[in-house]
């Protein structure tokens, strides 16, 4: 009997263990699709991945209001502090412990080879905005989850360069910093300079957060080249623009890559004219991204002042839509959806994800040019999106 | 050459000239010199773009604050420390950097402003030079500041008084000097200089939450060619590490990379062969 009663005890315990689990798994199918973002939310990509963080919630804004799949999205966001340890803790976060069904963001490519490596050993749809260096392609070469959404080094230096080449520039001098931003784009310059037929003048580095860039200037003066190429971080822009005027040093164009501008840069005089790469503007006259601009300036009544935003935006847009027509979070039919993604938003460029050199899903692989026109950034190349015409020679001083 | 590197070396030494006093009076190596610097830019900045204050006009009010607050902060913590071993002292302004630098990221974010005074990127002929005006009015301001301090420190009561104390505290405080209030005074006021330094920043360039760093080693650097503590040889000695930067930048391939490498290698070989330092 006492055999009979511990079996029937036995199966009811089984029964209410598979009911239990069987009414976790209905409930967990009931709760919020969970999506984790790793961005930088302080550090000195702070401003950039704040600026993220504001294209997110007006995707998710957007998103919730009919939902996905009949379930809300829950964006869980971490700070990486722009701290590759850091990064990579919080993708162990995201996944073991808040077992979220896709992670976004990315910004700087140190963490994203912190979290790339983290990745590898526990895949997940990875749809991630940022990371330029192409060890971030490399690492994920064979990852069929990994979605990349900004262009690589290889693609900004191609687009820089074409640029170049499309105001009839014969020459070029460059002033590089010396940190990994710019030495990787001083490894590049003269191959993409020579396939565009543009002769480099000289080569002139310095240290980021230099407050004296005078002899540099006077020596890329002395060249005579048509073009200065100034790679450097947004501090560097002032004392270059301001002190290339102070020793008379006025190129036919003055083209800066910095991430982002300084605060009030649109009020400097000796900025006016200064020509850059992004790879969308405010200005940008594409309808989606007027749409984005007027929806965000409604929503956090300043402009955006980053690509991040729009970047990160699409970045969550698309991978909103790519569940939806997956129809559950399998990382397979996940994969296949986001393969099949066309989506004309905000940046102004059509984004399909193709094969890059390494990778198996770039999406966006060309840069914009803008140039400064009294406190705008007007879009100037490529011809079919510009918003004004580039002011060749740059008429300084006129 | 010689022209940029004696420019750039005014606002090294209103750097440093605070920072000389701060360790030849008290004896104390503030760390957070640089922050000082740093909310001095930033008081600079705020004050330009929403009163439309020129930073130079502003400099009366940007000292007596960062003099203020360089106050409260020495009452509130460095006095504590005084005695404490050098390793602490260190510790505590070393804290007190990374402190006022996050302070100042969640007031202000990390994005650099720039204060767009209508003389930023003016520049003067004279003869086949062109001379930056915000650097020429940086340095005029700079060796004023300086000489004008050297002139306290060896003509007042309150500046002999500084001297004493920093000589031999016991031997001051047996005359009847309040040494506490002497720290206070010399903390103030290095504080105030590197306070001013960073409104001159604005003149010239952006202003983030970043920017003490920099100038905190270039400072150091100074210190350590002109030897610790001693004021009068902060001039020289920026004037050795401007030049020598402007030196490599100019006659060097690719010397911009190198010329912030230059006050570290100036460190070295002066600790090496003259740890005394080349102007005591």
């Amino acid at each position: 009997m006492n055999r009979v009663l511990r079996g029937v005890l036995g199966l009811l315990l089984l029964a209410a263990l598979a009911f239990a689990g069987t009414s976790q798994q209905v409930l967990a199918q009931a709760g919020p699709i969970k999506i984790g973002a790793i961005i930088p939310l302080t550090g000195p990509s702070g401003p950039s991945g704040q600026a993220m963080q504001k294209g997110y919630q007006l995707a998710l804004d957007e998103i919730n209001r009919q939902g996905v799949l009949g379930r809300k999205v829950e964006l869980i966001v971490e700070d990486d502090r722009g701290d590759p340890p850091t990064g990579a803790a919080a993708f162990l976060k995201l996944v073991t412990r808040d077992r979220i069904d896709v992670l976004v963001g990315g910004l700087q490519s140190s963490v994203s080879i912190a979290v790339a490596s983290q990745a590898r050993q526990r895949p997940i749809l990875m749809a991630w905005t940022g990371a330029a260096s192409p060890l971030v392609e490399q690492l994920l070469a064979e990852a069929d989850w990994f979605f990349h959404y900004h262009p690589w080094q290889y693609n900004n230096a191609d687009s820089t360069w074409s640029f170049i080449r499309s105001t009839g520039a014969k020459t070029a001098t460059l002033a590089i910093e010396d940190g990994p931003f710019g030495s990787s784009a001083a490894d590049e310059a003269p191959a993409f300079a020579r396939n565009y037929g543009i002769a480099i003048a000289s080569t002139e580095t310095f240290k980021t957060g230099a407050p004296d860039l005078t002899p540099m200037l006077t020596k890329a003066k002395a060249t005579n080249a048509d073009v200065l190429v100034f790679v450097g971080f947004d501090q560097d822009v002032i004392p270059m623009a301001t002190q290339a005027r102070q020793v008379g040093f006025s190129p036919k164009l003055i083209l800066a890559a910095p991430p982002g501008w300084p605060v009030g840069y649109e009020k400097l005089a000796a900025g006016n004219y200064v020509a850059g790469m992004a790879l969308w503007t405010a200005e940008n006259a594409a309808p989606a991204s007027r749409r984005f601009v007027q929806r965000y300036r409604e929503k956090f009544n300043e402009d955006p002042t980053f690509y991040w935003a729009p970047l990160a935006y699409t970045n969550l847009i698309t991978v909103a839509d790519a569940i939806r027509r997956a129809g559950s979070t399998d990382l397979n039919a996940l994969v296949a959806a986001m393969k099949a993604t066309s989506y004309e938003g905000p940046i102004g460029v059509p984004l399909t994800f193709k094969r890059s050199i390494y990778g198996k899903n770039q999406g966006f692989t060309r840069l914009i040019a803008f140039q400064w026109q009294n406190g705008k950034q007007v879009v100037v190349w490529p011809s079919e999106i510009a918003g004004g015409k580039l002011l060749y020679p740059a008429p300084y001083g006129r | 050459m010689l022209i940029f590197g004696v420019l750039r070396s005014g606002l090294y030494s209103l750097t440093s000239v605070g920072l000389a006093l701060s360790v030849g009076v008290i004896g104390i190596v503030n760390f957070a010199h640089g922050e000082f610097l740093m909310l001095g830019a930033f008081l600079g900045y705020w004050l330009f773009v929403s009163y439309g204050v020129d930073p130079l006009a502003a400099i009366p009010i940007g000292a007596a604050a960062i003099f203020l607050l360089g106050g409260a902060v020495y009452q509130l913590s460095i006095r504590r420390v005084l005695r404490a071993p050098e390793l602490n002292q260190m510790l505590l302004t070393f804290g007190l950097s990374i402190f006022l630098q996050n302070l100042a990221i969640i007031l202000w974010t990390g994005d650099p402003r720039v204060a767009t005074v209508s003389y930023k990127a003016e520049a003067l002929a004279v003869g086949p030079f062109t001379l930056g005006v915000p650097q020429l009015v940086v340095f005029g301001l700079a060796m004023a500041l300086t000489i004008g301090l050297y002139a306290v420190l060896g003509g007042t009561r309150v500046g002999k008084a500084m001297r004493a104390v920093a000589q031999n505290r016991l031997g001051a405080s047996l005359l009847g000097i309040d040494v506490d209030r002497i720290y206070l005074l010399a903390f103030g006021l290095s504080t105030a200089l590197a306070g001013i330094a960073g409104m001159m920043i604005t003149l010239q360039l952006s202003v983030s939450p970043f920017i003490g760093l920099l100038y905190t080693l270039k400072a150091f650097a100074i210190m350590v060619i002109a030897g610790l503590g001693n004021i009068n040889g902060v001039i020289y000695a920026s004037l050795v590490l401007g030049l020598s930067e402007a030196f490599v930048e100019f006659y060097v391939p690719q010397g911009g990379g190198w010329a912030e490498g230059v006050f570290f290698f100036l460190i070295l070989v002066v600790l090496l062969v003259r740890p005394r330092g080349l102007f005591r």
